[in-house]
């Protein structure tokens, strides 16, 4: 059993500062330049798609603030050094 | 449904059915009994206004009333922060620099759900024919259009609030000194004059609110206009091939 939480632990394959560091290009790959345009503007569009074309409102709802927290995330994760 | 005779001419009287005698939960509840009711008048069912009852005529302006207050009132809290944007104030996508893109994306993010949410009512606006879905399209879209209005002097005192009041020098360096063991005091003179130069922005935004608000009142009259004005031409072909 340890040697399986072990296995799940990433800093057992990897020291703290590279595991951070991942996280970091992962969030700067997400929020920031092309690819945060297009996440964000993909959110959207699918946000007007639940919530116009199928009526369904929770959806609708859920994508339109997953498209705010990647447009404003950026500045608040920097605040928080996770960027 | 009567069938008299069996001559092939049919006299067909279609009556109102209790099945959509529902009390519409929220905006979709409403828009889909419109619907149903458009339909039945549509075929010719002759539904008199006075149906609607005033019961019934408060719940659809409860309903209107409720979604444009809310969902109007979260994206003009938004308006500050877009225009926080435009002005170089507030970073998008990480970078202080905003292209035009984003520019234009976060100005979307603030008024696409407004707007979206005026075109979805204008939709059930334009479903507008016989006088029984017309009481009801009225008093749903002047509960709609009173949310908006609310909403809409609710944000303009709000942000000019913000301005007069509550974000005087004063009340900022009152604020900020209580975080002076927690933070070095050149972060807290950043975030004062962070403040002091964002402070206009709400200004702004006050009155984009209000033009917002406008566009989102207009989108449905207009939409119930149009289907006044195709309601009329319908009746003056349908007088004319009568009287043929």
């Amino acid at each position: 059993m340890q040697a399986f939480l072990d296995f799940l632990n990433p800093l057992k394959h990897a020291s703290p500062e590279r595991y951070i560091t991942i996280w970091q290009a992962l969030f700067s790959t997400i929020l920031e330049g092309f690819w945060g345009r297009l996440l964000a503007f993909s959110f959207f569009g699918l946000s007007f798609w639940f919530g116009v074309r199928r009526r369904n409102f929770a959806a609708a709802t859920t994508f339109f603030v997953l498209s705010i927290l990647v447009t404003y995330g950026a500045p608040i994760l920097r605040s928080l050094r996770l960027l | 449904m009567t069938n008299k005779g069996g001559s092939g001419t049919s006299d067909i009287i279609p009556v109102q059915s209790v099945q959509a005698e529902t009390h519409p939960r929220g905006i979709i509840d409403a828009i889909s009994n419109i619907e149903y009711y458009h339909a039945q008048e549509k075929r010719g069912a002759i539904l008199s206004a006075g149906f609607f009852t005033l019961k019934q005529k408060i719940e659809y302006f409860e309903v209107g009333f409720r979604g444009s207050f809310i969902s109007g009132l979260v994206t003009a809290m938004i308006t500050p922060v877009a225009i926080g944007v435009t002005e170089k104030m507030i970073p998008v996508f990480g970078s202080s620099t905003p292209t035009a893109f984003d520019v234009f994306f976060v100005f979307l993010l603030a008024f696409g759900f407004s707007l979206g949410y005026a075109c979805f009512i204008a939709r059930a606006a334009s479903l507008y024919i016989g006088p029984y879905t017309r009481s009801m399209i009225r008093n749903f879209v002047g509960g709609v259009i009173t949310g908006a209005i609310g909403k809409m002097i609710i944000a303009f005192i709000f942000f000019h609030f913000l301005y007069m009041v509550v974000l005087t020098e004063k009340h900022i360096a009152w604020l900020l000194l209580k975080f002076r063991g927690k933070a070095s005091i050149n972060t807290i003179n950043a975030v004062f004059r962070w403040i002091l130069e964002f402070k206009p922005v709400l200004i702004t935004a006050s009155y984009l609110v209000v033009i917002i608000t406008l566009v989102f009142i207009a989108i449905p009259l207009i939409a119930m206009s149009l289907a006044a004005a195709r309601n009329r031409k319908l009746e003056k072909v349908k007088a004319i091939a009568e009287n043929f």
